[in-house]
């Protein structure tokens, strides 16, 4: 057998009924900011990367964003698996993920898109430009486009979306993250939006679902349930059937506005389905068999699985790989004690063997180490932070504890030379649980730390770290956690980095600006201003230079600690291309596919 | 036999309302906040949409007020709407019944098409080279769980040699019958592999003590075929107790797919429980569990009864 059978069933047995996505989850939040600064249009604000997203970088495994050079053809059909049900598709309503990006992007247009280089430029959108702090942005939207229904987009759809998106699950978190107060028709093409805290980073909300995908406000209001099985956008395909937990098809948009670089209308394919398929190997098998064109996977081990059919059983298959900022690890949380002294979080970081844990989660050769919240395909990422990192080094590690237990002032009250005691904390998932045990092998074989380790579901481990009933400090200590995303990096930081508890900020003087998604409880001044300094302007420079310092501060600091970055992959028929060469309407090619969220429009199967 | 009927009746509804306080106590146990699960970190951001939210699920009532008012409207067909996916969970339960039930059906004809031959070529050659080896046959088949006898399917079936698909459902009417047959049977002969074990040693038990009974003496030393007696004289009586575990095993299915469906991603009501409970979804939980529980204990129920009516020294019991 190619895969070890037996080894998967018993990982699926263990395994069955678990979400094993992402712990942390991506938010939205943008903090409370004040100042003033520069205007520019969307395209600059990543002028000049000190590394273009797609380089390769040293240990890279991703797949090149490039050109595509076979000719595409139209027609034909494909099957994609993903792994996972659409929650719904109603995007001011439903919290969409990997899965659901998949199936949305088929259906609707966002109106910011993130092209090659990690900038976000218009889509649907022609032109975005802000004042000079950043609170009044106005938008022109691209002429001639039309909705599913007939309906023809104008300024006055996007006002009349924002109510909509104002009461929705998703939609109403977003507005508050981004601080968007109005949505106004200024023209007929012409919007505006108005923050009341501006902020450079605005057009990273247009680019996601709950704010950024373009609905047909009429038909969302007219039955707000029954969109979610007859959505109606203006994508490059229509909705055809949707048989929930089984396929959802879509059929070729005629109208669609979209074209390639030849001018060529699109989409290429008469039809796309969607089949959530969500036991891994099933899924690779499906491929694998011809019973799907197409799947998703953010697992590394499906990732190893597909290489190995690939290399060494030479099935018939293309990996479009990608390596996100999203990185898996922890926290320590800060407010309790041994974890409130850096040297605890330091000598705990040092006696980490990355090396093992990836290996542990099965990682090894696909999964790139972590050092900060951005991967070395990120123009975000500082060699310099990746240099300071503290790097598994057991014996320092013993000795900064060492130092921490025989210090008669130590803050966890116990008496010199006695252990800490750390409880370790993942949801059950096989593969963290035996990173948990790698990690807890090397603590415990220091004979200076008690360990316990506790296994909670997903979304009871969401909630110890949130502790609302403890005015956000949280029941965690070492704690399992994912960091970042390819989103603006102020999307995830800047509530990462705000007070965490009213008490704080209170003593800092930001009464009120208290943010619960600081997880890890840590609160440096000098990098929440950085944070908020990185929204105020959008000089590219300077925001490296910010959140380089911060990263740097966290290298210092410790209150997070990372393993390996997350490998996802799109695998494909080698029959079927243009994944990874979709354009943004100037031409350029646009950001691929990370997080293994696809864009279907440029798809095309080969002759 | 109405008192037979009356006291089976009583049994079921004393049965269903410890399985509704069960499934709603122990799905109230669950660690965590629902409203958590519905707006995730982000219900951290507004208390009021919070509050809200708590109050129209009712769960800040006591526990026994939302057991009590769950169970009205779970009386009355109402098991309410998922807050995940704002589905009704009695229209999710009957879009998914049927493709359950039909891997249930077809699970229990594959393996009664195998396990009566098995079963009663193993108690006509007790002893013999034919029975060990059957008989070891089924002790593996009883041995390994129905999901890896699924992953193996789908890797010799759907990978190695191409003949079906490895996942998904075609439902008959976008499909057709031959399209629908070819995703099921896979599943469906990895869930009668079990199925056709616990058959095949009943029937070989139950036809090795009929085969010990004076008319079957009888009937051989009339010179009957052996052929004849063994379907005529001794399956027939031995059946009985064969038709009865295969209803109660067909109920226990319906609840039992969760695995199997999860593997092969059909839509089936154990693929939405899943979800459910990835979700967080207690509403659809608490439906689905009740329902299945509810199956289960009907069909056994029915089952009793039947076998009253054919067994006059049951209903004198």
């Amino acid at each position: 057998m190619r895969r070890k059978g037996l080894y998967r069933a018993v990982a699926f047995l263990a395994a069955a009924g678990l979400i094993a996505g992402a712990c942390g989850g991506d938010d939205d939040s943008a903090p409370a900011d004040t100042s003033e600064e520069t205007s520019g249009e969307v395209e600059e604000a990543a002028e000049e990367p000190a590394v273009e997203a797609g380089d390769e970088a040293e240990g890279d495994v991703d797949t090149a964003i490039e050109e595509e050079e076979s000719t595409a053809n139209y027609g034909g059909s494909i099957s994609v698996g993903v792994e996972a049900e659409a929650v719904g598709l109603r995007p001011w309503e439903d919290t969409c993920s990997s899965p659901c990006y998949n199936m949305a992007n088929a259906v609707f247009d966002k109106l910011v898109e993130m092209n090659v280089t990690g900038a976000y430029v218009p889509y649907l959108a022609e032109n975005l430009t802000s004042n000079e702090d950043f609170t009044v942005w106005t938008m022109t939207l691209r002429p001639g486009v039309t909705f599913h229904n007939g309906v023809e987009l104008t300024a006055q759809s996007i006002a009349d979306m924002f109510p909509i998106q104002q009461a929705g699950a998703a939609g109403s978190s977003a507005i508050a993250a981004a601080n968007l107060a109005t949505v106004e028709a200024t023209g007929e093409l012409e919007v505006t939006y108005t923050l009341s805290e501006g902020g450079s980073a605005f057009p990273a909300s247009l680019s996601r679902a709950p704010i950024g995908m373009v609905f047909e406000p009429a038909a969302a209001a007219a039955d707000p349930e029954g969109f979610s099985m007859a959505p109606v956008g203006t994508g490059p395909f229509v909705i055809d059937s949707r048989d929930l937990d089984n396929e959802t098809t879509f059929v070729r948009n005629d109208s669609y506005w979209g074209t390639d670089p030849d001018g060529n209308a699109l989409p290429y394919l008469d039809s796309i389905s969607f089949r959530p398929i969500p036991d891994e190997g099933t899924r690779l098998d499906a491929l694998l068999s011809g019973t799907i064109n197409a799947m998703q996977t953010l697992r590394q081990g499906t990732i190893r699985d597909a290489r190995i059919a690939r290399d060494e059983d030479g099935a018939d298959i293309t990996l479009y790989e990608a390596q996100g900022n999203n990185v898996g690890g922890g926290m320590y949380n800060v407010l309790v004690p041994p974890f409130d002294d850096v040297r605890v979080r330091r000598a705990l970081t040092h006696m980490n063997s990355q090396e093992q844990v990836i290996e542990a989660l099965g990682g090894t050769g696909i999964s790139l180490p972590g050092t900060q919240w951005f991967s070395p395909d990120s123009p975000w990422w500082s060699e310099k932070v990746a240099e300071a990192w503290p790097k598994f080094d057991f014996e320092g590690g013993v000795a900064i504890l060492t130092e921490y237990v025989n210090d008669p002032e130590r803050s966890d009250g116990k008496a010199v030379g006695e252990s800490i005691d750390v409880e370790l904390s993942c949801p059950p998932d096989p593969t963290l649980i035996a990173s948990l045990q790698v990690i807890e092998q090397l603590y415990t074989a220091s004979g200076l730390v008690n360990v316990t380790m506790t296994n909670y579901d997903q979304q009871t481990h969401i909630g110890i770290a949130l502790g609302g009933e403890n005015g956000f400090v949280g029941n965690h200590q070492q704690h399992c956690w994912r960091w970042s995303s390819d989103d603006d990096p102020s999307v995830n930081l800047n509530p990462a980095l705000a007070p965490p508890t009213a008490e704080i900020a209170e003593a800092i003087g930001l009464p009120g600006v208290v943010s619960p998604l600081n997880f890890s409880n840590w609160f440096s001044p000098t990098a929440f201003q950085a944070a908020v300094a990185a929204t105020k302007t959008d000089d590219f420079a300077t925001r490296y230079g910010l959140y380089e310092s911060i990263m740097l501060e966290f290298a210092d600091q410790v209150p997070v600690y990372y393993s390996g970055h997350t490998a996802t992959a799109i695998g494909t028929q080698t029959n079927v291309l243009g994944l990874n060469s979709w354009h943004v309407p100037s031409g350029e090619l646009g950001i691929g596919f990370p997080s293994a969220e696809g864009r279907w429009a440029e798809v095309f199967i080969a002759s | 036999m109405r008192k037979v009927i009356f006291a089976r009746l009583v049994r079921l509804i004393a049965t269903l309302l410890a399985v509704t306080f069960l499934t709603f106590s122990m799905t109230a146990l669950l660690p965590g906040d629902p409203v958590n699960a519905i707006l995730g970190v982000d219900s951290v951001r507004d208390p009021e949409i919070v509050a809200q939210i708590r109050a129209d699920l009712g769960l800040d009532d006591p526990f026994l007020v939302r057991y009590v008012n769950w169970l009205g409207n779970t009386v009355t067909g109402d098991l309410g709407q998922s807050y995940i996916t704002d589905q009704a969970v009695s229209s999710t339960i009957a879009q998914r019944l049927p493709v359950t039930a039909q891997l249930a059906f077809m699970a229990i004809i594959m393996a009664l098409i195998l396990a009566i031959p098995i079963g009663v070529l193993g108690a006509y050659k007790r002893g013999k080279w034919q029975d060990t080896t059957t008989s070891a046959g089924v002790q593996v088949a009883l041995s390994v769980p129905n999901f890896i006898v699924g992953i193996f399917f789908i890797w010799l079936f759907s990978v190695q040699l191409g003949w079906l698909p490895a996942s998904n459902w075609n439902r008959i009417s976008k499909h057709g019958l031959i399209e629908n047959l070819k995703t099921a049977i896979l599943p469906a002969s990895a869930l009668a592999m079990t199925q056709m074990a616990i058959f095949s040693r009943l029937v070989r038990s139950d036809m090795i003590a009929t085969l010990q009974e004076n008319y079957i003496l009888a009937a051989r030393s009339k010179g009957l075929s052996d052929r004849f007696i063994l379907i005529r004289h001794a399956l027939r009586p031995s059946s009985l107790s064969l038709m009865t575990i295969v209803g109660i095993n067909f109920g226990a299915l319906l609840g039992g797919t969760v695995i199997i469906e999860t593997l092969f991603a059909i839509p089936g009501i154990g693929f939405r429980l899943i979800n459910a409970i990835n979700q967080r979804d207690i509403i659809v939980i608490q439906g689905i569990t009740v329902f299945i529980a509810t199956a289960y204990v009907l069909i056994n129920t029915i089952v009793d009864l039947f076998y009253a009516v054919i067994d006059p020294r049951i209903r004198k019991a």
